[in-house]
């Protein structure tokens, strides 16, 4: 075995992962071989150095139960390929790829990554059996839930004139920021509102909108509807594949709320 | 089997690895929240499929598949980083990094000494996700190269390489990071 097949090797046999005859190969070029001696040490303290200090962080305490909980639910709900609680709209990968295909087409109007990234989570958490950290039809419950856990104050709306009705909130994230993220139902149709700070976000505006509302950027991304608009301080995301018509009443809702509770000039 | 019996039997076989599949997700995902819920998916998964699981094998090493299919399914769906699409280039990028001057002259035997366990998860962390999935597989969770070629469904010798690059990687990222602490402290 020469100096070059035994470095190659060399992590494979500290792993005791080499066969007999080359286990033995590599010891004896190792018993005379002084540079590749002080190569195998260097490679053992870093295995060993990982394998001592890495922090090896175990689950959360509510994870474990929020995962039997949501088995209980799959083993009681629908069979498998049965419709899931919330629809989803075919074929993901389909749509990635017209993307990709169109791009040069569609460059214009390709929506700007933070837009991306709100429809992705929106998808993500239509699939999940139990995305809601806390499950609960009532405002104040959801937007007491939020207390100390988000730094702003979120507001909680009722779109149940629409027929929409709250089903829960969680956490989540967009870039380095945390998001206020409250989920509804229409049907089997889910409604995300996204709720977190704008500052330093590259969102879009609805400046120029045609149609009128200049309030509202609205694009159709993976087959999705997006109303997305800064008020104040945050910026708030309505992501659903209800028509566009009542996902702008829910933006309106959102609108009037928030807007009565900021005072003017804040 | 009844539906009672069988999520039970999924428990007591599946669920005692909570905490592994969460740190697995969490090294993958470098994000806490997206990890609680790959780990939710997970089990999702892996109970719809249970059935095809042969208890006579390991149960951790299934699991962790599952979650790494789960996982890549994620990042396609929102356009980010999927390994393999240009494996060659990330080998190529993992040798400059590995075999970038100054490897073998400083003494880091003594620099890696007072290393922390917070520097070996930000060095880990600067890894590309097939060198980083490797090194967590086979040094902190101590998988056989045979699971870990499972897990990721490549050949013996992909694991042996991609781990031993990954290996030499998290030794430039760690000294990198030494060096800086060590740059502001004598800054202070
Ligand atoms: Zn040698």
């Amino acid at each position: 075995m020469t100096c070059q097949e035994l470095r190659a090797c060399l992590g494979a046999h500290l792993d005791g992962e080499l066969d007999l005859s080359l286990s033995l190969a590599a010891d004896e070029h190792l018993a005379f071989c002084v540079g590749c001696q002080w190569a195998y040490a260097r490679e053992r303290e870093l295995r060993t150095l990982v394998r001592t200090r890495f922090p090896r962080e175990g689950a959360p305490a509510a994870l474990g139960e929020r995962i039997r909980g949501a088995l209980a639910r799959a083993a009681r709900g629908p069979r498998i390929g049965a419709p899931r609680r919330w629809f989803y709209w075919a074929a993901p990968a389909a749509a990635l790829v017209l993307i990709a295909v169109g791009v040069g087409l569609w460059q214009r109007s390709a929506p700007p990554p933070v837009v991306r990234e709100l429809v992705a989570k929106h998808a993500m958490y239509s699939r999940l059996d139990a995305p809601a950290e806390i499950v609960s039809a009532s405002q104040e419950a959801v937007a007491g839930w939020f207390k100390g856990k988000v730094r702003f104050d979120v507001a909680v709306p009722d779109f149940s004139p629409s027929g929409i009705r709250l089903v829960g909130g969680r956490l989540a994230d967009l870039s380095d920021r945390q998001v206020a993220y409250l989920l509804y139902e229409k049907g089997r149709n889910l409604v995300s509102l996204f709720a977190f700070p704008s500052r330093g976000l590259a969102l879009p505006s609805g400046e120029g909108a045609s149609g009128g509302d200049e309030r509202f950027y609205v694009a159709k991304v993976n087959g999705a509807e997006v109303v997305i608009w800064t008020q104040g301080p945050l910026a708030y995301a309505l992501v659903s594949s209800l028509d566009r018509e009542s996902l702008l009443e829910c933006a309106d809702t959102v609108w009037r709320l928030v807007g009565s509770r900021t005072p003017p000039g804040a | 089997m009844g539906s009672q019996a069988r999520r039970e039997e999924f428990e007591d076989q599946a669920l005692v690895h909570l905490d592994r599949v969460f740190h697995l997700a969490l090294r993958l995902t470098r994000n806490r929240t997206e990890a609680e819920d790959l780990a939710q998916e997970t089990y999702l998964r892996a109970f719809k499929h249970f059935d095809q699981f042969d208890p006579g094998t390991n149960c951790r090493a299934w699991l962790f598949a599952i979650l790494r299919n789960a996982f890549l399914n994620q990042q396609k769906r929102q356009g980010r980083e999927v390994p393999g699409l240009d494996e060659g280039e990330l080998e190529r990028f993992a040798t400059e990094m590995a075999d970038g001057p100054g490897t073998l002259e400083s003494p880091e035997e003594e620099l890696l000494k007072g290393v922390a366990g917070a520097e070996l998860v930000a060095a880990l962390e600067r890894l590309p996700l097939i060198f980083r999935e490797a090194v967590v597989l086979a040094d902190v969770e101590e998988c056989s190269y045979k699971e870990i070629a499972q897990i990721c469904g490549v050949p013996m010798g992909t694991v042996m390489s991609r781990l031993s690059r990954g290996r030499r990687l998290l030794r430039r990222a760690l000294e990198t990071l030494v060096r800086e602490r060590e740059g502001l402290r004598r800054l202070r």
